[in-house]
């Protein structure tokens, strides 16, 4: 795409995958979210379409083998592509990090043929909460009107900046699936211990570890304030797997820290997430925006 | 029939080939891990990384090209990267895909399995004294897999039965290879194979890769093994006209494991030799020389050896040693990440003893921990003799230094982590209950007339507490269960972990936060 490509949300249709776990209420009207599938055995669902989050959650807790994803291919996304541009002039692509998932990969090769002239697929490092802020800020620059050239930098400069931290109640998920990487480190004892992760450059990593359920939000909060300044407004994000009230404990205790937070979503973590980190987990993403000065 | 096939499916192949770049890349390092022959010099996953990113820049940069040039390129990139045994055999194994794929016809099941048969026959020609437990014989399998799936099976449908088959082979490879039983695993390079079409089968068909959780790649394998005769591993390229067989005789003589691979046009040749500069004079004698590598495998011996003599701590900038007494307490502070000495009641850690503990930690920053508060003053003066970084954590307690275990980051230097676990111990109260009587924190003795009526005195003592941890003694002849019920009945709303201590005294060690 032309770099001085004039781009905004009349003309603009952003697209991500059902990685993104943001309510379909709060979704703009130039969204479109192309399902990943969720694979119980010989089942493939189509996320959000064929399975909603409470039914994923059931049928987890109840499968002797954890379901597996799969990402749409590229005909789907090809297709999503074609049919935004029916009614769009540009497409961004916004979908789940590269590290986690092969969909921006396939996307790519979608836009290349569907054309690049109109198709422009960005690396987002994120999942789930933290696609859907990534989401809402490119939203908040195409509102205000930009160009592919500034939109991509600050796609760039948010990915680099955005930070989340997560307690998820085991890392038994991820490491069924194979998405572990350094986190590793908090894992294994006999002791109960509540690992902290954090996600850095789309990857999962190692943010600590608690013991006593107490301890969680504010280690969480601590993560917060460690790399946050309290006179900037702080755009943040919140996700649990079936676990509102912490999710709500937490929004708390940050905005008790950083009363400039601002609450931009508060997402039920879905099938496609949720596969990998299980139920009961909830965390907070957050970023200070440029566009915030 | 068109030069190029339809362009989703070119598209597709190369999503398909990043996405198994990239599991290959999650399982690079086990691979290295896993390689002990021909040399335990623990490179191949990266020698084969190395070999599938050439050939995955090369598919990117001549994308317009027409299709039979497009494979002839891949098929010379591969050869032009390769290092390694496993990354000459591998650059092999592309140049009899690429050929098969660059023939007309369409591009389906029959057709993945007449690749993976090129790609077999073409490394089987190649290297002149094959071994059977090796990628070559995984390769073979896989292509007899694929065509086992019949003339009318879909691609995905070929690979699947490929990888089935390529499982088989993976397993078998253990009992082919003397070397390989020796040491319990499995061939490093066929596993390579295997995991690449495995995840390029994952991508055309939609799947999301194969994970790479610890469990897929089984306990690690001995760290030590008999090492290389010759010390560097040699590659490099010869343009020519070539003469193969008296290339390859020409540097025969200067060492072990050569491969000589390629055409008359070009060949690259691996050798371990002691005299890298030999053979490359050799070779010139044939032609020009060019991409040359050496690599130290007496280096990549003894990186691979450190590597695996810890194999359950990851790569950290700081360790901790933790001095305990009681068997249930040395396993959980080893599950914490700690290494351990255990202390027999009474008596301090000999000094041979603890400078083998030290030495073992392979880290660069120590932390120096005693679940015993008597042993601390040991610990002070053996950091004063460390050379490197080394902080002492005075723990009061044994429920206090498992605290400050949960603190520590392996990847914050001593200083940090001696001063988050030290607050981390601080926030603790320890109780002592016997029979007689209980303790909080060192305090005169109250008496009590059992372990549970001194449990529940203990804790009425302490009514704001959120966890209390008990560790239980050798000879307490209590139940975790039993003790956790009466902390619940004692504090109800504190969580209540208990865990056989194996400590001599007290009966029970009980942790309050």
């Amino acid at each position: 795409m032309d770099p001085s490509r004039r781009l905004d949300a009349a003309s603009t249709a952003l697209l991500t995958d059902s990685g993104v776990d943001l309510p379909a209420a709060l979704r703009p009207a130039n969204w479109r979210v192309v399902p990943l599938s969720i694979v119980f055995g010989d089942e493939s669902l189509r996320d959000g379409i064929d399975l909603d989050a409470a039914t994923f959650y059931r049928r987890l807790a109840a499968a002797d083998r954890l379901p597996t994803t799969a990402q749409p291919s590229i005909e789907d996304l090809a297709t999503a592509m074609r049919a935004a541009l029916e009614r769009f002039e540009s497409v961004v692509a916004l979908h789940l990090s590269e590290k986690l998932s092969g969909t921006a990969e396939a996307a790519r090769a979608a836009a290349r043929a569907v054309g690049e002239d109109r198709v422009m697929v960005l690396e987002s490092g994120a999942a789930s909460l933290a696609l859907a802020l990534l989401c809402l800020r490119v939203q908040a620059r195409l509102e205000a009107g930009t160009t592919a050239g500034e939109l991509a930098a600050a796609v760039e400069a948010l990915r680099a900046a955005q930070r989340t931290a997560i307690s998820p109640e085991t890392l038994e998920y991820l490491q069924r699936g194979g998405r572990i990487g350094r986190a590793q480190a908090v894992a294994g004892s006999l002791l109960r211990v509540r690992p902290i992760l954090v996600i850095e450059d789309g990857e999962v990593a190692a943010g600590g570890r608690v013991r006593g359920a107490g301890r969680v939000v504010p280690a969480l909060v601590d993560l917060v304030t460690r790399s946050t300044d309290a006179d900037r407004v702080l755009r943040c994000a919140y996700a649990h797997a079936e676990n509102p009230e912490a999710a709500a404990a937490l929004e708390a205790a940050v905005t008790a820290v950083r009363p400039r937070a601002r609450t931009e979503a508060v997402c039920d973590v879905g099938p496609t997430v949720g596969t990998h980190i299980g139920p009961g987990a909830f965390a907070v993403t957050f970023v200070h925006d440029a566009l915030d000065g | 029939m068109a030069d190029r096939p339809e362009t989703a499916l070119l598209d597709r192949l190369a999503v398909a080939l990043a996405a198994a770049r990239a599991v290959l890349e999650r399982r690079a390092r086990t691979l290295d891990d896993l390689n002990v022959f021909p040399v335990a010099d623990g490179d191949t996953g990266t020698n084969m990384l190395v070999t599938v990113r050439a050939v995955e820049r090369a598919g990117r940069e001549c994308a317009e090209a027409p299709w039979a040039a497009r494979c002839e390129t891949l098929s010379r990139a591969a050869l032009l990267a390769a290092q390694g045994n496993s990354g000459m055999i591998l650059s092999q194994l592309v140049r009899g895909a690429a050929a098969a794929l660059a023939e007309p016809g369409p591009i389906d099941g029959p057709r993945a399995a007449a690749v993976l048969r090129g790609a077999s026959d073409a490394a089987d020609r190649a290297v002149r004294r094959p071994v059977e437990g090796t990628m070559l014989t995984v390769a073979r399998w896989m292509a007899d897999g694929a065509e086992a799936a019949g003339p009318e099976a879909g691609i995905v449908e070929t690979l699947d039965a490929a990888v089935e088959a390529g499982r088989r082979a993976v397993a078998a490879t253990t009992d082919m290879l003397p070397a390989l039983r020796a040491a319990g695993v499995v061939d490093a390079g066929g596993l390579g194979v295997l995991v690449l079409v495995e995840g390029l089968a994952a991508a055309l068909a939609g799947r999301e890769p194969p994970g790479a959780g610890p469990e897929a790649d089984g306990p690690p394998p001995p760290a030590d093994h008999a090492p290389s005769r010759y010390r560097y591993c040699t590659s490099f390229l010869v343009e020519g006209p070539l003469d193969l067989a008296a290339l390859e005789a020409a540097i025969a003589p200067l060492g072990d494991s050569l491969l000589v691979m390629g055409d008359e046009r070009r060949a690259k040749v691996h050798v371990h030799t002691d005299a890298p500069e030999r053979a490359v004079a050799a070779a010139a004698a044939h032609g020009a020389i060019g991409a040359p590598s050496v690599q130290d495998m007496r280096r990549q011996e003894a990186e691979r050896a450190a590597r695996l003599a810890r194999p359950s701590a990851p790569r950290s900038r700081c360790a901790a040693l933790c001095l305990v007494e009681g068997a249930g307490i040395a396993v959980l502070a080893r599950g914490l990440g700690a290494e351990v000495l255990e202390v027999p009641p009474g008596e301090a850690p000999g000094e041979g003893a603890l400078v083998a503990a030290l030495a073992a930690l392979g880290a660069p920053e120590v932390v120096l921990l005693a679940a015993r508060p008597d042993l601390t003053h040991v610990l002070e003066q053996t950091a004063a003799a460390v050379p490197g970084a080394a902080a002492v954590v005075p723990a009061a307690s044994a429920p206090a230094a498992l605290a400050a275990l949960v603190a520590l980051d392996p990847e914050l230097g001593a200083a940090e982590n001696a001063a988050a676990m030290a607050g981390a111990c601080a926030g603790v109260r320890a109780g002592a209950v016997d029979a007689d009587g209980v303790r909080l924190d060192g305090e005169p003795l109250v008496p009590a007339g059992g372990l549970r009526e001194g449990v529940v005195l203990l804790l009425t003592r302490v009514p704001e507490a959120e966890l209390v941890t008990v560790l239980i003694g050798a000879g307490a002849g209590v139940a975790p269960e039993e003790v956790e019920a009466w902390v619940r009945e004692a504090l109800p709303g504190a969580e209540a972990e208990a865990h056989e201590g194996g400590q001599s005294a007290p009966a029970l060690l009980v942790g309050i936060e």
